[in-house]
């Protein structure tokens, strides 16, 4: 559970990170498109984080 | 649409929701506080019912509200977001906004009640002794892709909605049948091996049996099928999004 935790953390500073960029700079009239994407990815990680290091000790 | 308007439409939606009561915004926190009692005495007290496997005496309750809370906010997510066109009609053609992102002001809107369910919901199984398990950080992120996928839906319909009116009374129809397709008042493992093995294909079965397993078995969730979740509401979400850039000259002519 505490590997979960601290392999999350830098994920969510990533993620705001991202979307801060994506807002800020991309000027594409279908950018909302890029958003929906990154936020899937940073939420598929986030669960498969989990499988991965929920029962890991 | 920037933050300030979407905390305004957010507060607007309360005072509209409970305008004109006594008790205002406190119904917010009445209104779960009701409906657990109630489940919680007819289940447990009235009709005696029992989970299998358990000897605790709420805990059919118990299993009831573990998904029926997440499942009335993704049903009220869709149903509200599909008609949000229409409804804010007026509020459209005054000020100029970013349509795609109206309907946050709803799934803000149903997380706030949710949360607040969910605060009463988590007292009751801390003071009856059930408690929670490590898996709940979980929650958060289970609700997140729970509201994404319902956003997706409703933003989906709400454009079509615009040019065919019927919809409304088609996704209501859809959401009751919806309903009954999940284990929430009864328990899956009743269910013939044939359905069980069907059920497993049911986006709204992947949140509310994670859930479930948090709550009431306190386990972690099914990762893969969250990661199922996850994809399918994103794919959902994009298509809607390309469907309406395609059509946003036309729904706004029509509204």
């Amino acid at each position: 559970m505490m590997l979960y935790l601290v392999s999350v953390v830098p994920l969510v500073v990533l993620y705001l990170l991202g979307i801060k960029l994506l807002v800020s700079q991309v000027q594409w009239a279908y950018r909302g498109l890029l958003l929906i994407g990154f936020n899937g990815l940073c939420l598929s990680l986030a669960f498969g984080l989990g499988s991965l290091l929920w029962e890991a000790p | 649409m920037n933050l300030n308007l979407l905390f305004e439409l957010t507060k607007r939606d309360f005072a509209d929701r409970y305008s004109g009561s006594i008790l205002g915004r406190l119904w917010v926190f009445l209104w779960p506080l009701i409906n657990m009692a109630v489940y919680m005495v007819v289940f447990a007290k009235v009709m005696g019912a029992k989970l299998p496997g358990s000897t605790y005496a709420h805990g059919y309750g118990v299993y009831l509200m573990a998904g029926l809370i997440p499942w009335t906010a993704f049903s009220q997510t869709i149903a509200r977001t599909s008609t949000v066109f229409l409804d804010k009609k007026p509020l459209i053609s005054k000020v100029k906004m970013s349509l795609p992102t109206l309907p946050l002001y709803i799934v803000l809107s149903e997380s706030i009640v949710f949360f607040v369910s969910l605060l009463i919901y988590i007292v009751f199984l801390l003071v009856s002794g059930v408690g929670l398990g490590q898996s709940f950080v979980f929650v958060p992120l289970i609700f997140l892709a729970q509201q994404i996928f319902a956003y997706a839906l409703g933003f989906l319909v709400a454009t079509l909605q615009v040019f065919i009116r019927d919809l409304k009374e088609v996704v209501g129809v859809i959401i009751f049948i919806w309903f009954w397709l999940n284990p929430i008042v009864y328990v899956a493992a009743i269910l013939p091996e044939k359905i069980q093995s069907i059920l497993v294909y049911n986006p709204s079965y992947w949140f509310i049996d994670a859930y479930q397993k948090i709550f009431i078995y306190q386990q972690a969730p099914n990762f893969t099928h969250l990661v199922y979740l996850v994809v399918l509401g994103h794919v959902i979400l994009g298509v809607s999004y390309v469907l309406f850039k395609k059509l946003e000259k036309d729904v706004r002519d029509f509204l």
